[in-house]
């Protein structure tokens, strides 16, 4: 009877190995593929700090300091001896800024063909980059020309040379800020349906897909763009609207009841990008262009409602507590981003800050106030875009404890 | 525009992908690992990903909200293990994760037993509604997910050393010699841990039975 007993325990376990499991959507695989990646990524990096010996570290500066001379003597060498490979080298837009998971992918944006992006990557062209659920990124294009991705959003770099910049929105939603670019520079986005060019502005694009239909709009906060679509060109002003669903050219105001300031209703990090090179401020828009006079109403609205002052602060908190924690200095990364929390409690960057905050805290070793920050976070943010990311540091310690 | 320019630090050279085309042995991928290769990272998820979804899909019943951190924590304890040369290849890699993810699912269902989580069927009850059958194969189902989720219960009650045994065995199909290598213990030992395993479990279940026919009469 015993031995039955066993027997069937047995069974039962191993009918528990043989369960049929619900298979993964396509998009929950990947979802969890760059999750694992990532991770893994970071345990790498954690693992090989732990095991470096401290005649290693030794040796290690030494040789980096070694390292270090080689390129700079190459590149002085290249710079003498080839002028036109530093044209080579600007050809590349570069991963400013990466929040939750962000990867490089082929022109079709094959998972298997995916790389994870960080801080600083180069991105060649020809090349996607595409941001997952709850993740953002920020690209420096060639021309400083800074790129916003919100959550699951795809860009592909189509042309990035001396005079033209083009990409090509595959999904999701961008902000683009651009500075004063060169006479004769170009910068355009190409969604299916049309084509946004710029010179100096700030605007977003967004790709709206409703069945086999695909829709673009274009929110412009500052300058001008000019937009290719249906066989038509036409421009858009500040603070105008324009959504090839509507079929309204040039834009209709009351389409766009002034649909404001990308830096006010953007997700927090698109804002990051704004301060740091101060930007030309929201110009009051000129309505010489009839199209854009009946939208003189809306356009005062958009200026009276551009935060000039205090948003311009607390991005520049932003950006420099993010500069501080990147470059190790995550004393004068808490202290800005305690002023940004403490100073500004109604700031879109707030759930930001209090991100990098728990971030600093972990990356400067100090433990315990990370857990305590990133309960906190938690406890504010319960579905907040970091909130994987916090479960872990305070799920680490409970067992560490 | 310069200044713009001249902030950026220099291009960073990029390794081409991995050629899809190409399967990478266990050994390849061990050695990029030592050289934190991030392509080569991308294809260790890619070759477990299923393997360790599957393991703590079974172990705990189903996906829940948890899942995703299980999956990255899994991920994690695997990379430090391969790191720290836990990993004596006496068993595939994928045998190794199966079992780093079967820890993980333990740890959990530990945990949750702590929190007083309810074991809930409910899910996999959902899971039958609406599919064809008939109404004996859903009671079938419905008793026989009951089954599991008892033991599942009782694996989370029973000493870690016994129930890790257990899963690797007849849970992952580790041999006995595998599953000593994966606890880094002897065959003995771990022939010894599956079989008190077994008797243990089939003591809880066999006491669950005659209380529930108690409670019926």
């Amino acid at each position: 009877m015993k031995r039955a007993d066993e027997q069937r325990a047995r069974l039962l376990l191993e009918r528990m190995g043989r369960e049929a499991v619900p298979l993964l959507s396509e998009e929950q695989e990947a979802e969890l593929q760059l999750l694992a990646t990532k991770r893994v990524i970071e345990a790498l990096r954690a693992a090989g700090s732990y095991h470096e010996s401290p005649v290693r570290r030794r040796w290690r500066w030494v040789l980096l300091a070694a390292a270090a001379t080689i390129p700079l003597v190459a590149l002085a060498s290249a710079r003498l001896l080839w002028p036109e490979r530093q044209a080579v080298a600007r050809t590349a837009p570069q991963l400013t800024f990466a929040s939750g998971t962000v990867l490089a992918s082929d022109t079709q944006f094959t998972p298997a063909r995916s790389r994870p992006l960080e801080r600083g990557s180069a991105v060649a062209i020809g090349e996607g980059v595409q941001t997952a659920a709850a993740s953002r990124a920020t690209l420096e294009l060639v021309d400083g020309a800074m790129v916003d991705l919100a959550e699951r959003s795809a860009v592909r770099i189509m042309d990035s040379g001396a005079q033209h910049e083009q990409l090509a929105l595959a999904a999701g939603s961008v902000f683009f800020q651009v500075p004063k670019l060169e006479h004769g520079h170009t910068l355009s986005v190409r969604t299916p349906d049309a084509v946004v060019t710029v010179r100096g502005t700030r605007f977003s694009v967004a790709i709206e897909q409703a069945g086999a239909q695909v829709s673009t709009s274009v929110d412009v906060s500052e300058g001008r763009v000019q937009i290719d679509a249906a066989g038509r060109s036409f421009l858009l002003t500040a603070g105008q609207h324009w959504s090839s669903a509507s079929k309204a050219l040039p834009p209709a105001p009351s389409v766009a009841p002034a649909p404001a300031v990308p830096a006010a209703t953007l997700p927090p990090r698109s804002s990051a990008a704004i301060a740091p090179s101060a930007r030309k401020p929201a110009k009051a828009v000129s309505a010489s262009n009839p199209a854009v006079e009946a939208s003189a109403t809306s356009n005062s609205t958009l200026t009276e409602r551009a935060p000039s002052s205090s948003l311009a602060d607390e991005n520049a908190l932003y950006a420099r507590a993010l500069r501080r924690a990147n470059g190790g200095e995550y004393a004068g990364a808490l202290a800005d981003l305690d002023t940004l929390i403490r100073e500004h409690p109604a700031s879109p960057l707030l759930q930001s800050a209090r991100v990098e905050r728990f971030r600093a805290l972990l990356r400067s070793g100090a433990r315990a106030a990370a857990v305590r920050e990133a309960r906190r976070y938690l406890s504010d943010y319960p579905d907040g875009f970091a909130r994987s990311e916090a479960k872990q540091i305070a799920l680490q310690d409970g067992s560490s404890n | 525009m310069s200044n713009s320019v001249a902030r950026r630090p220099l291009l960073r050279v990029v390794p081409n992908a991995t050629d899809a085309g190409r399967r990478l042995a266990d050994d390849e991928l061990l050695a990029g690992l030592a050289r934190a290769d991030v392509e080569i990272s991308a294809e260790l998820c890619r070759r477990l990903l299923r393997t360790v979804d599957a393991t703590l899909c079974r172990v705990l019943g189903g996906r829940d909200v948890d899942h995703e951190d299980l999956v990255q924590t899994t991920f994690e304890q695997i990379v430090k293990t391969l790191h720290g040369g836990k990993f004596g290849q006496e068993c595939s890699l994928s045998t190794w994760a199966a079992a780093i993810a079967c820890n993980v699912a333990l740890q959990a269902i530990r945990r949750r037993r702590s929190e007083r989580r309810v074991f809930d069927v409910s899910l996999g009850l959902e899971q039958l509604e609406g599919r064809p059958g008939s109404a004996a194969d859903a009671e079938s189902q419905v008793a026989s997910r009951r089954e599991l989720a008892r033991v599942r219960f009782h694996l989370s009650q029973m000493s870690e050393k016994l129930s890790r045994a257990l899963l690797l065995c007849d849970v992952v199909g580790c041999s006995q010699a595998e599953v000593a290598e994966i606890l880094k213990i002897s065959v003995a030992a771990a022939q010894a841990r599956v079989v008190r395993g077994r008797q243990e479990l089939s003591e809880r279940l066999a006491r669950d039975a005659s209380r529930s026919t108690r409670g019926g009469s």
